[in-house]
């Protein structure tokens, strides 16, 4: 196994942003047009930015306290062996959940638009086995597979983006402001979720060269930032070739916007495939860092750690499988971020206060 | 084995061989024999530099090295010595219980030709033979410098066969040549018949399709990797020189993006590198763009190739994996013909299994067009280690497309580049340049910088 001794921070911005965008570009336009029911509902997503940024303030000052320990390392080191255990597990749980909604948003996605006669159990099998190949070789691997594809999903973005331009319709974008301001703020809730991925740190910490407060924070809020930034871009541009209106109704606005890109007299007049493509990059790597937290949860648990991965290939397979279909699996969407809520904040703040209580910092 | 030399049963070994001459010299009753297998040794110089002195020489006046003024002697401690030397073309000369070794060496080699596997329009076209030592001076003239460093093993318990390693001192990393030095003196087989050989043996991802060392028979190409700091690997008897380590990146170079200028080398590299990954990525794409996803088409174009597969009898992913395989045994037959059959077989191939086959209905025109493009592709890759392995990797992508359509084609994707991300030859990431992510060395990968001005080295 190769591993990477140590991140840079150009690094850790690439691995941040490939975790934290995955589904949600799909999903979240749905839902906040549904709850913010306005043109302004990208304002939300920078609320739901600055949200996160605070949030993300308890995991730098977790992972400065204790370099070179995993978030599973911490919580024993700061609430003893059994309380410990208990965080562990619920922080694995909490992945394996994350990895499962991600992985069967995915394949829905994938049945829904490629393959609407494949077997569910074969869409999901095979990029779990892709995902267990890339972690199997090891965390320096994972951070040089998200850096390998992330100028490739970039440029995707970017040229989805331009060749968008066409469709939009600004008068779909305009006013701004002109609606209830606390219904706009009150969409955080939807977009902090968008966000997920930022705890991550907790689990890369220990590969990070500079552990300073101030190198850390600049990149956590620059990875924070530049996620809002496309975000931000992609919602623009969904209301302004969709409507907020159609936006509520549609599953998957951003597929359907890409769709509705054509451009005569080239050999592709449809570009879904280029956005698939990116995408499917984007929820392969967050799917990859999930996955990871939760082997490396496994490992830190159980002591015959040698099957620690297959095992967390198998419970999300099985969880994967459980939800009958989409709609059943966007009904359990409500839970997932309460359980996110008491895994990324809960659990860290308790962390962080019982340590700076204790006062006990890791010897380095 | 004993190593204590026995004279009298080392004569008597060799004189059961009809291929050693041993000639027994009395000079007034100081016997010296005189053995060499003529064959491989220069008789004449035989007859010049050592039978000529040894008449003249008297023993009771100066010791037996003193008679040879122009040839190196060499004395001999080891039996396994004794026949290294001998095979390897020297003279030995036997003086009571001393053995004495000249340099007589004359082995049949073709003269310097331009290398047939690696063409170059502009620049030098001398090419690597089967001499060692020819090569080494071939490399000599292209690389004036008193830090070319060459350091010598022998390998092969059965037949000797010697090798080198060449490297540029202060450019060259120390674990990397001490890298190659453990690989080469772990090398445990019997017979080392040629370079492919020693670069099987020497590479670690045995499973990998990708090769994990540059093989070249240009001496400019070698110059150059010595000079960036790889280390060069002679094999006696075998006209390609192997490079390590080798990235993926530099397997797509050719001496001939330095020789022109920058704007137009970069563009043809741009373009070998799209070439490579059509060929790959084609035949797959197209069979799962018509088994899985019409809809992506644009619909004249689905109109006009559902009209031309009207009537082929067979599935399209079976249309194209034997359009591929009929593509693929056309090249070997290629290879292996004689020069003056060999414009048969691209008639048979472009007028029976192009031309007839479509008018028969078996296999589908744009199927012909979409497989021979990506063949043509495939010829810009210069590497031929290279081209197997892309080559195999596309018959892996016709079976992801054929199962999971554009989805399939994605995750194998991710699989070759994981693997990719993981392969290391000698300690250096294969995929160098961008995964790790180093901006600085772009400048001669996908394209070629400019050259610097002004004494600076291409990194």
């Amino acid at each position: 196994m190769s591993d990477l001794k140590q991140l840079t921070m150009l690094q850790l911005v690439v691995v941040f942003i490939s975790s934290m965008i995955g589904i949600g570009i799909i999903l979240m336009p749905r839902d906040l047009a549904k709850t913010v029911d306005s043109q302004d509902l990208w304002l939300s997503i920078i609320f739901g930015a600055i949200a996160v940024s605070v949030v993300s303030c308890i995991y730098v000052a977790l992972a400065v306290r204790y370099p070179g320990l995993t978030f599973f390392e911490m919580t024993t080191t700061i609430m003893g062996k059994i309380i410990g255990y208990v965080f562990n597990f619920l922080f694995a749980a909490y992945s394996l959940i994350v990895a499962a909604y991600i992985l069967r948003v995915t394949a829905g996605i994938i049945k829904n638009y490629l393959l609407d006669t494949t077997p569910l159990y074969v869409v999901v099998g095979t990029f779990l086995l892709v995902s267990m190949y890339l972690i199997y070789n090891g965390a320096g691997d994972i951070v040089r597979f998200f850096q390998l594809y992330f100028p490739i999903m970039l440029v995707m973005f970017i040229v989805l983006c331009l060749l968008s331009i066409k469709n939009l319709d600004i008068n779909n974008v305009r006013p701004i402001l002109q609606n209830n301001i606390w219904a706009t703020i009150s969409g955080a809730k939807i977009t902090f979720f968008s966000f997920l991925g930022m705890e991550l740190l907790l689990i890369f910490a220990k590969l990070i060269k500079k552990k300073k407060t101030k190198h850390l924070l600049v990149t956590m809020w620059t990875s924070i930032g530049l996620t809002a930034l496309i975000y931000v871009v992609f919602h623009i541009i969904s209301i302004g070739v969709l409507g907020v209106e159609e936006l509520k109704e549609i599953t998957f606005p951003t597929i359907e916007m890409a769709k509705s890109i054509e451009f005569q007299g080239f050999f592709f007049e449809r570009f879904e495939l280029i956005f698939i493509f990116g995408w499917l990059t984007t929820a392969f790597t967050s799917f990859t860092a999930y996955m990871y937290a939760l082997t490396l949860g496994l490992k830190n648990m159980f002591t015959p750690s040698r099957w620690f991965l297959p095992i967390a290939g198998a419970l999300i397979f099985a969880l994967t499988l459980f939800p009958e279909g989409l709609t059943e699996v966007f009904h359990y969407s409500t839970y997932i971020q309460l359980i996110s809520v008491a895994a990324i904040v809960v659990l860290p703040a308790l962390l962080l206060i019982v340590s700076l209580i204790r006062g006990n910092t890791y010897a380095t | 084995m004993d190593q204590t030399l026995d004279i009298d049963q080392i004569l008597r070994e060799k004189q059961k061989n009809h291929h050693v001459t041993i000639k027994k010299l009395d000079l007034e009753n100081h016997p010296v024999h005189v053995i060499y297998i003529p064959a491989i040794t220069d008789t004449k110089q035989v007859q010049d530099a050592i039978l000529l002195p040894l008449q003249e020489w008297n023993h009771k006046e100066s010791p037996l090295p003193h008679a040879f003024s122009a040839e190196p002697l060499l004395q001999l401690e080891k039996k396994n010595d004794i026949d290294r030397y001998l095979l390897d073309g020297y003279t030995l000369l036997f003086e009571q219980k001393t053995v004495y070794a000249v340099d007589t060496s004359r082995f049949a080699y073709r003269s310097i030709q331009e290398p047939v596997s690696e063409m170059t329009l502009r620049g030098s076209r001398d090419g690597f033979i089967e001499s060692l030592e020819q090569n080494v001076a071939l490399l000599r003239v292209h690389l004036r410098t008193t830090d070319l460093k060459f350091e010598e093993f022998t390998v092969g318990t059965r037949s000797f066969t010697n090798i080198s390693i060449a490297y540029v001192d202060h450019s060259v990393n120390e674990e990397l040549l001490k890298d190659v030095r453990a690989r080469i003196n772990a090398v445990q087989e019997d017979y080392i018949p040629d370079g492919g050989v020693m670069e099987q043996l020497l590479e670690k991802n045995n499973y990998s399709l990708f090769p994990e060392i540059q093989e070249t028979e240009r001496p400019t190409k070698v110059s150059s990797a010595l000079v960036e700091g790889k280390v060069a690997i002679f094999v006696e008897g075998s006209p390609s020189v192997l490079l390590a380590p080798t990235t993926l990146n530099s397997l797509f170079q050719q001496a001939d993006d330095y020789n022109f200028k920058w704007i137009p080398a970069s563009l043809i590299r741009l373009l070998r590198f799209m070439a490579a990954f059509l060929s790959v990525m084609l035949p797959s794409v197209y069979i799962s763009l018509i088994s899985y996803h019409h809809g992506l088409i644009p619909t004249d174009l689905a109109i006009s190739i559902a009209k031309t597969r009207e009537g082929v009898p067979i599935p399209s992913f079976m249309e194209a994996l034997i359009m591929q395989l009929t593509i693929e045994t056309l090249r070997e037959a290629g290879i292996r013909l004689p020069k003056p059959i060999g414009p048969a077989v691209s008639i048979v191939g472009a007028i029976v299994l192009g031309e007839a086959a479509v008018t028969a209905g078996i296999v589908s025109p744009l199927m012909v067009i979409v497989v021979s493009f990506a063949a043509i592709c495939s010829f810009t890759i210069a590497d031929y280690a290279l081209s197997l392995a892309l080559r195999t990797i596309s018959f892996v992508m016709l079976f992801a497309a054929a199962f999971l359509g554009i989805y399939g084609l994605i995750l194998a994707v991710f699989v070759v580049s994981i693997h990719l991300i993981h392969l290391q030859s000698f300690s250096v990431p294969y995929l160098e340049p961008f995964a790790p992510f180093y901006v600085k060395r772009w400048k001669d990968s996908l394209i070629r910088f400019k050259l610097k001005k002004g004494g600076g080295r291409i990194e």
